[in-house]
C-alpha cells in the first residue's frame, strides 16, 4: 500500500476502531469458553514468514514453544519447531521474530534474563534452537532483564553467516536493583550469533537513545543500517548502525511503543501504541527533495519488470496525486529543472530501462 | 575423395557440439533447440510455431485458459547462456507499452545481480505517447511478447531450463494491475523445458 498523502508527521489510523486489550481478552475467553477450547494454547504473537514466497506461513508461540503455522486449504496446519523452553524452571518465551531476507532464520526472546534469546536456522525444520548468552551491562555478572525484541540484519558482511548478528531490545533494569548506565542503555548487538554483546545506543549524550524501556527494535528491510527502536517514549531512529540516534517525525505522542512495522519498500512505518491506538508515517516522502531515486520500487536491489510495472504506471504523476498509484520519490532517477520538480516522466523510464537488468 | 566428403557433412552433427543449421537434409530441418510446452498456468511461455529457423526459437508469454485483467507483466528466468543467447524481442498489442519510450524491454545480463537470467518486462504507460491509464482486459491465449533465445555455435547438448522440473519457481514474475497488485504471482506462470539436443 501506498502512503494516502506526503508528510514526515504520524499520523493515526483507525484508533477510534481498534478495541482495548481487556475487550479482546474478554472476547478470547469467552470464545474459548463457549467452545470448550479454554484447555488450547493461546498464541501470544505473530510474525510473518516474509521468506516463505509460496506465501503465508506465520511464526507465533505459546509461552512454552513456537510453532509454524503454514496454509491448508481453508485452515493452517500448526508445526512445533523448537524445544519446550519452560523445560527449565521459569525459563519461556515471550515474542517471536523471522528474518525478512535469510530462510530459516528465526529468533525467540526469553522469559528470564539468563536466556534472554533464542535462535535458530533450521526455519521450519524442528530442531533445538541455540540459547543466547546475556547481556552484562555495568562489566560484572548482573544480568539486564526485561528482554522484549530481537530482529536480524537484512544483509551480512562478508565472511558472516545468519544468525551470526542481531539485536536485542530490552524494557527492564539490571538483576542486581541497579540501572543499566546511560551509555549502555537496553538496546545490544551480538555479531558472534549471541555470545557477546555491545551497546549500540551510542556515544554522544544528545544523540542518544533514551534510557528507557524499549519494547521493539526493527532493521530497515533494505538499508542495515538503518534501525528503528519502540520505547516507553515514541519512536527513534538511527541511520548511521547506531552511532547516533533521534526521535522520528513529529506528531508522535510520548508514549510507549509496543510494536512496529516496516514496509518492505521503506513507504511507511507503523507504530502500535499502549492506550492511542496505531499510528503510520511515511519517511520516505520528502526525500525526492533534491535526492534522486535509483528506480527500484521494490527494493530488491535488481531492475525488472515490477520496477518498470511501477513506473509505467506512474508516469506523469507527481507529488500533488491524491488518487493511486501515488508519486514515489525512488522512482524519480532524473530532475528534470533546476531546482528539479518532483513528477515521474519519460526521463525517468529512459533511465530505468537503461539499467534494466542491472544493479539500481 | 567425394565418399569421403559425403562421410564428414554426414558427421557434421555427430558429438556433442552442434553446428547451427545442420538439420536432417529434409524439407523441413530440424533444429537443436527443442522446447517442451508446459501445462496449465495463469501465465504460459510457449513455443511460436510459426518459427521455424534451425538456429533460434521464439518463446511467446501468453494469457493461459483463463481470462486476465493486468497492467504489466515480466519474469526473470535463469538459463544457461553457454548454449543461447537474447535475440529480438517484440512486445505485443495486447497490453500496449506505447512508444518514446517503450516500455518494454529483454535482456540477458552477463553480469550483475541478474547475471545469466532473461530478464523481460512489459508495461502500458500511465500517460505519454501510447499511453493506457487503465489495466487491461486480456483474453485466454492473448499473447504479450516473444522473445527469440539463438542457438550458440557448436553449443553442447543439454539442457537450457528447465520449468517442468519437480518444484521449480521463477525468482520473480508474474502480472500487476496498475496499482501493483499482484493479479498473477510466480507459482502460476508456467514455464516448459528448453533443451539443445542432437537433430534427427
Amino acid at each position: 500500500m501506498a502512503p494516502d498523502d506526503a508528510s514526515s508527521h504520524w499520523h493515526t489510523i483507525a484508533a477510534a476502531a481498534l478495541p482495548t486489550n481487556e475487550q479482546l481478552e474478554a472476547n478470547r475467553i469467552a470464545r474459548a469458553r463457549a467452545s470448550g477450547e479454554d484447555q488450547e494454547p493461546f498464541f501470544e504473537h505473530y510474525s510473518d514468514v516474509e521468506t516463505d514466497t509460496t506465501g503465508g506461513s506465520v511464526l507465533t508461540h505459546t509461552d512454552e514453544k513456537v510453532f509454524v503455522a503454514t496454509p491448508s486449504g481453508d485452515s493452517y496446519t500448526l508445526t512445533l519447531i523448537s524445544q519446550d523452553f519452560t523445560s527449565a524452571a521459569g525459563t519461556g518465551v515471550t515474542n517471536v521474530t523471522a528474518s525478512r531476507k535469510f530462510a530459516g532464520l528465526y529468533g525467540a526472546v526469553g522469559a528470564v534474563s539468563a536466556q534472554p534469546f533464542y535462535v535458530t536456522t533450521t526455519g521450519n525444520t524442528p530442531a533445538t534452537w541455540t540459547v543466547v548468552q546475556p547481556v552484562h551491562p555495568t562489566g560484572t555478572n548482573a544480568r539486564l532483564l526485561g528482554a522484549s525484541s530481537i530482529d536480524f540484519p537484512p544483509v551480512l558482511p562478508v565472511g558472516k553467516n545468519p544468525g551470526d548478528i542481531f539485536i536485542g531490545a530490552f524494557t527492564n533494569i539490571v538483576n542486581d536493583g541497579t540501572v543499566p548506565p546511560d551509555d549502555k542503555g537496553r538496546l545490544w548487538r551480538t555479531t558472534d550469533h549471541g555470545q557477546t554483546w555491545t551497546s549500540i545506543v551510542g556515544n554522544d549524550p544528545t544523540h542518544r537513545l533514551p534510557n528507557v524501556p524499549i519494547y521493539v527494535v526493527k532493521y530497515d528491510p533494505v538499508t542495515p543500517t538503518t534501525i528503528y527502536a519502540g520505547t516507553d517514549i515514541g519512536v527513534y531512529f538511527t541511520t548511521d548502525d547506531g552511532v547516533t540516534w533521534n526521535r522520528m517525525g513529529d506528531n508522535f505522542p510520548m508514549i510507549p511503543v509496543r510494536d512496529l512495522y516496516v514496509a518492505k519498500n521503506q513507504e511507511f512505518i507503523r507504530a502500535a501504541t499502549y492506550g492511542r491506538g496505531l499510528w503510520e508515517i511515511y519517511p520516505s516522502a520528502t526525500a525526492n527533495q533534491g535526492s534522486p531515486g535509483n528506480g527500484d520500487y521494490d527494493r530488491n536491489l535488481v531492475i525488472d519488470w515490477v520496477d518498470v510495472g511501477a513506473m509505467s504506471a506512474r508516469l506523469g504523476v507527481t507529488p500533488a496525486m491524491t488518487t493511486p498509484p501515488y508519486y514515489s520519490w525512488i522512482l524519480d532517477m532524473t530532475p528534470t529543472s533546476d531546482p528539479p520538480v518532483a513528477a515521474i516522466d519519460d526521463g525517468d523510464l529512459n533511465a530505468l530501462l537503461g539499467t534494466f537488468g542491472g544493479h539500481p | 575423395m567425394k565418399h569421403l566428403l559425403i562421410i564428414l557433412l554426414a558427421c557434421g552433427a555427430c558429438g556433442d557440439n552442434i553446428k547451427p543449421g545442420t538439420g536432417s537434409g529434409s524439407d523441413t530441418p530440424s533444429s537443436p533447440l527443442s522446447y517442451t510446452d508446459p501445462s496449465g498456468g495463469k501465465l504460459r511461455l510457449v513455443r511460436d510455431t510459426t518459427n521455424t529457423s534451425t538456429t533460434s526459437i521464439v518463446l511467446d508469454l501468453v494469457v493461459g485458459a483463463a481470462p486476465l485483467t493486468g497492467y504489466s507483466v515480466g519474469f526473470d528466468l535463469p538459463l544457461d547462456d553457454t548454449r543461447v543467447t537474447l535475440g529480438d524481442f517484440t512486445p505485443g498489442s495486447a497490453l500496449d507499452p506505447g512508444s518514446a519510450p517503450v516500455a518494454a524491454k529483454a535482456a540477458l545480463p552477463q553480469q550483475g545481480p541478474l547475471a545469466h537470467e532473461l530478464v523481460t518486462a512489459l508495461s502500458q504507460k500511465g500517460s505519454g505517447t501510447g499511453a493506457v491509464a487503465t489495466d487491461t482486459q486480456l483474453a485466454a491465449g492473448t499473447k504479450l511478447y516473444s522473445i527469440e533465445l539463438r542457438l550458440v555455435p557448436q553449443a553442447p547438448v543439454g539442457v537450457v531450463f528447465d520449468g517442468t522440473a519437480s518444484g521449480f519457481i521463477l525468482p520473480s514474475d508474474g502480472m500487476r494491475d496498475r496499482l501493483g497488485n499482484t493479479v498473477v504471482d510466480a507459482k502460476d506462470v508456467a514455464i516448459g523445458k528448453l533443451a539443445i539436443v542432437k537433430p534427427d
